[in-house]
C-alpha cells in the first residue's frame, strides 16, 4: 500500500477571492478555479498539494465551521472504499466536491479533532514559486500525539518523519558587587516554564506536526500576536486553542529558501508579520510568522531547513 | 568612633507581648523593664545597645507612629549641644526612658531617618542568639544625600557601597530524534537592583538602600515566597512610596542562620526565609514575616562570613 498524498488544504477564511489572490501573487503561486456545489472555490497549488479557500459558513465544510485551516482531503481512486478499510467511522456518506469529484468525510472524533476526508484526485499540477517551495507542514493542536501516531500511522497507513520536545527553562542570577568584599555570585534553581512534545507524520509531500504542550500545569499566557515568538508563547497558544476549540488543525507552514527575505517581501506587500527575523523552530528550522490577518484569519509562517 | 554610638532602637509592635516573647524566649536576649513617665517600657539588651519596644499609641513616640522601626537613639552626654554641634534642627526634646534627657532632630535633617540622640542608657545584654544589631536597614531616594549628611556632616564611616542586581536567562531547547538538538540561549533580561551602602554607628551599620531600577515596577507581595533582590528591591520602592524614606527593617548578626531559622520555624514563628539566601557584603541573610508581631514590623537576621 503507497503512503497516502494530500489533495488539498481547505482554509476558511472571511474573503475566499481577496485570499487566493494574495497568495497568487505575493507568493507566487499558480491558481485555478472550481466549482462546489454553488460556490466558486479558488485553489493555489503549492508542491504537490493545493489550498482550497471557502468562506466559514460553505455547507461543504459542514455545521460550525470557524476560520483557521478547516480539513485535509487525502486523494483515493475510491473514496467510500478507503474510508471503509481504515475502519474509521464516517460522517454522512460519499458526496460530490470540489470539481464534481467523489469525497467522503471521517468522523472527526474518531482522528484526533483533525477533520480529514478521501477525495477523488483533482490532477493539479504540481506548483512552487521563488518564495515558496511547498507545505512544510500543517501544524496541530494536539492533546495526545501517541493517538495521533495511532490513527494517522496504524489506521490511516501515513509514515513517521520525527519526534522531538522543545523546552524553554529560566535560570535567575542573582549578582552582588560591593566595593569592599568578594563578589557574590548565585544562581537559584532553573525553572521549566513551558514544554512541548512534537511529533510528524508524513501525508503526502508535508507532515502533520502534533504539538502538544507538556506543561499543562503552567497557566497559558495572555495572547500575543504582536511580539515575536518563544517556546513559552507556542506553548501557551497550543494550550488555549485546545482549551478553546478543541484539538485539531491549528496552523499552516511553507517552506521558504530564507526566513526573513520572505518576512521583509511580505511586509513590503503590505500585510503584517508577527517575527520580523527566523527564530529557531521545529527540526532545526529557521521559522518567521505572519499576521494571521493576512488572509484573513489562517495562522501562517514560514520554514527554511535542512532536509534530512 | 565618637561619643554618638547606636544606644536604643524604639520598635512599634501591634502585638507587643509577641514582640517581646519573641525577642526574650526565641532569641534569649536580657530584658530590662525601664520607666518612662510612669508606665515600663521593655528594653532588651543586645551587643552594646538595646532594642525598645513600643505600642502604638505610647505618646513619648512623635506620630505617625506606624508598626516597625520608629527611632534611633544615639548617646550623647549632652544631646542639646551635640545637635547644635553639628546644626541639626532639635524638634522637641525633654526627658526619656530612665529620666535621660534627650532630643527629636527634624527628621528632614536626617533624610527622613528619625533620630534622637539621648543620655547613655545603662542596659546590659547577655548570651543571645544574636550577638549584636548587625545594621538597620534605611530606604533611600538619594543615597549621595544619606552620605553628606551622616558621613560628611556627622562624621560617621562610610563601610562600604555595592550594587546588586537579578537577571534572568532563558535557554530554549529543540531537541529531535532525527535532526539533532538545537539550543538557543536568549539575551539576559535585568529584573531589578539595588543598590546600597553601609554606615558605622558604633557596633552597627545604616544599610542605605536605594531601588537602582526605577523603570522596573514593583511586582510580587512581601512574604509569598522567599525573599530575593528583586523582590527586596520592590520592597524599598513600596516602602518609600507609601512612608516615604526612612528606617524599614532592624537585622541581627548571628553566628549561625540556618539553626536559628530552624529553632524559630519548630516553635512557630512564620519566616520569609527558612533557609539563609545570599545579601549584601558577602554574608546570608534570612527574613522573619511582620505578620508574627501584628504586622509591619520587619526584621532579618544576617550571617556574615569568615574572616
Amino acid at each position: 500500500m503507497n503512503p497516502p498524498d494530500l489533495a488539498y488544504v481547505a482554509l476558511a477564511v472571511d474573503e475566499p477571492e481577496s485570499a487566493a489572490a494574495i497568495l497568487e501573487k505575493d507568493f507566487g503561486l499558480p491558481r485555478q478555479d472550481f466549482s462546489c456545489g454553488p460556490s466558486n472555490v479558488p485553489m493555489i497549488s503549492v508542491g504537490r498539494s493545493a489550498l482550497a479557500f471557502f468562506q466559514p459558513d460553505d455547507p461543504f465544510l459542514g455545521p460550525s465551521a470557524k476560520k483557521g485551516v478547516h480539513h485535509i482531503a487525502i486523494a483515493a481512486e475510491d473514496p467510500e472504499e478507503k474510508a471503509r478499510a481504515s475502519g474509521i467511522p464516517t460522517t454522512g456518506g460519499a458526496s460530490t466536491g470540489i470539481n464534481g469529484k467523489n469525497q467522503i468525510a471521517l468522523a472527526r472524533d474518531a482522528t484526533c479533532g483533525i477533520r480529514v476526508r478521501y477525495t477523488e484526485s483533482l490532477d493539479l499540477p504540481a506548483a512552487s514559486s521563488e518564495m515558496v517551495q511547498r507545505i512544510d507542514h500543517l501544524g496541530v493542536a494536539s492533546a495526545d500525539n501517541q493517538a495521533g501516531r495511532e490513527v494517522f500511522i496504524d489506521k490511516l497507513g501515513c509514515v513517521y518523519e520525527s519526534q522531538q520536545t522543545d523546552s524553554e527553562v529560566e535560570t535567575i542570577s542573582e549578582n552582588f558587587t560591593s566595593d569592599t568584599y568578594n563578589y557574590i555570585f548565585h544562581t537559584r534553581p532553573s525553572e521549566l516554564i513551558g514544554s512541548m512534545r512534537v511529533t510528524f507524520i508524513t501525508v503526502g509531500d508535508t507532515e502533520l506536526e502534533f504539538i502538544q504542550d507538556l506543561t499543562t500545569d503552567v497557566k497559558a499566557d495572555e495572547a500575543r500576536h504582536d511580539a515575536a515568538g518563544t517556546t513559552r508563547g507556542d506553548r501557551s497558544a497550543i494550550a488555549r486553542y485546545v482549551a478553546s476549540r478543541g484539538a485539531g488543525l491549528h496552523h499552516i507552514a511553507f517552506k521558504t529558501p530564507n526566513v526573513e527575505e520572505s518576512l521583509a517581501k511580505i511586509r513590503a506587500a503590505g500585510h503584517r508579520t508577527i517575527d520580523t527575523v527566523g527564530r529557531p523552530g521545529s527540526r532545526a528550522a529557521l521559522i518567521g510568522f505572519m499576521h494571521p490577518t493576512m488572509i484573513g484569519g489562517v495562522l501562517m509562517h514560514f520554514v527554511a531547513r535542512k532536509e534530512l | 568612633m565618637s561619643g554618638y554610638a547606636l544606644t536604643y532602637i524604639a520598635l512599634v509592635a501591634r502585638d507587643v507581648d509577641a514582640a517581646c516573647r519573641y525577642f526574650g524566649e526565641a532569641l534569649e536576649l536580657d530584658r530590662r523593664d525601664i520607666d518612662l513617665g510612669g508606665r515600663k517600657i521593655p528594653f532588651f539588651g543586645i551587643g552594646k545597645a538595646a532594642i525598645a519596644v513600643f505600642e502604638p499609641e505610647d505618646r513619648y513616640l512623635d506620630e505617625p507612629r506606624l508598626p516597625g522601626v520608629h527611632h534611633m537613639a544615639l548617646g550623647s552626654e549632652d544631646p542639646v549641644a551635640t545637635a547644635i554641634e553639628h546644626g541639626l534642627t532639635v524638634s522637641h526634646e525633654g526627658l526619656g526612658p530612665d529620666e535621660k534627657r534627650f532630643v527629636s532632630i527634624e527628621k528632614k535633617d536626617t533624610c527622613g531617618i528619625r533620630t534622637r540622640y539621648i543620655q547613655p542608657l545603662d542596659i546590659p545584654s547577655g548570651n543571645g542568639r544574636v550577638e549584636k544589631i548587625d545594621h538597620l536597614g534605611i530606604a533611600s531616594t538619594n543615597i549621595d544625600e544619606n552620605i553628606r549628611v551622616f558621613v560628611d556632616k556627622l562624621g560617621y564611616p562610610l563601610e562600604s557601597s555595592e550594587v546588586d542586581i537579578e537577571i534572568r536567562n532563558i535557554t530554549e531547547s529543540f531537541i529531535s530524534d532525527k535532526y539533532g538538538a538545537v539550543y538557543h540561549a536568549r539575551p539576559p533580561e535585568i529584573l531589578g537592583g539595588l543598590k546600597g551602602s553601609f554606615i558605622n554607628i558604633g557596633d552597627c551599620d545604616l544599610e542605605i538602600m536605594q531601588d537602582y531600577d526605577p523603570k522596573n515596577l514593583p511586582r510580587g507581595e512581601l512574604g509569598k515566597a522567599e525573599g530575593n533582590t528583586k523582590g527586596d528591591q520592590s520592597a524599598i520602592a513600596k516602602f518609600v512610596e507609601r512612608r516615604g524614606p526612612g528606617l524599614v527593617h532592624v537585622a541581627f548578626a548571628t553566628k549561625d542562620i540556618n539553626s536559628v531559622l530552624r529553632d524559630l520555624d519548630r516553635d512557630g514563628w512564620r519566616l520569609i526565609d527558612t533557609r539563609g539566601r545570599p545579601g549584601g557584603r558577602g554574608a546570608q541573610i534570612g527574613f522573619v514575616h511582620p505578620s508574627n508581631f501584628g504586622g509591619g514590623l520587619l526584621t532579618h537576621f544576617v550571617q556574615h562570613p569568615e574572616t
